[in-house]
């Protein structure tokens, strides 16, 4: 069974800016080279489960 | 999962994913920096990607290892980095006890991204010990103590003292019943 944290009164109030925090940054727009990226996603192949493309080295250069 | 469905998918856990990065980063353009490599890797490797898991929990698992990876090879720069920051920080208590969401960013980038990143996977995104301890790929005792000391050092950022919370309540409720003139609503 998962194990949740207790909390303390201040942890609440903690965890309510930490909240607003991560909604600011999670609503903000994403900038235009990430959209551009995805857009681009479908150019990069991508190896099936048996990675047989030959496109995975391709790939993991792109990434790095 | 197919292409298409892979993509949208992962489109769709882009703005968490990115606001997760900035938990670790607390900077724009690293964060940015960061779920560009995370997705790069994530498209091309999907192959790895058991469908019908849990693929925010996969990319979280991408994005993290590429951050300490990152942080490990310039481990120099983030020293300088975290120095400026907290040079810079000058932390009010307001009167009822709570920062100013601006003043408790910079308390929050103070932390150490290990406690952050707890901070975030428990506080805010609502993971039980396990499941932030199989992310962090750590065990639950260490995912416990990240947690606690992030919180005491935001607790203590902003001026409270975790074993007096009940009578530093009752005092910032005096003072707001005494500034207001005994009418507090």
């Amino acid at each position: 069974m998962a194990n949740r944290p207790q909390k303390q009164p201040w942890d609440t109030l903690i965890d309510e800016n930490l909240k607003r925090v991560f909604d600011e940054d999670a609503n903000a727009e994403l900038p235009p080279h990430l959209m551009e990226l995805l857009d681009r996603l479908d150019k990069i192949p991508v190896a099936d489960a048996s990675g047989t493309t030959g496109a995975t080295s391709q790939s993991q250069e792109e990434a790095e | 999962m197919d292409r298409q469905n892979a993509k949208a998918e992962l489109t769709s856990h882009m703005k968490v994913l990115r606001a997760f990065a900035m938990s670790l980063t607390r900077n724009d353009a690293a964060a940015d920096d960061l779920v560009q490599d995370t997705v790069l890797k994530a498209w091309s490797n999907f192959d790895k990607f058991q469908e019908g898991t849990n693929m925010r929990a996969w990319l979280f698992t991408i994005l993290r290892n590429t951050f300490y990876s990152n942080r490990r090879k310039a481990a120099r720069e983030v020293e300088d980095s975290t120095g400026t920051i907290t040079e810079s920080i000058s932390v009010k208590p307001a009167h009822d006890g709570r920062l100013q969401l601006a003043e408790f960013r910079v308390a929050l980038a103070e932390l150490p991204a290990e406690q952050r990143e707890v901070l975030t996977l428990i506080g805010v995104l609502q993971y039980s010990y396990e499941e932030a301890a199989e992310v962090c790929g750590v065990k639950v005792g260490t995912i416990k103590s990240r947690l606690n000391r992030g919180r005491e050092a935001l607790a203590s950022s902003m001026q409270i003292n975790i074993d007096d919370q009940m009578e530093l309540t009752d005092a910032a409720t005096h003072a707001v019943v005494a500034a207001s003139g005994g009418t507090a609503a």
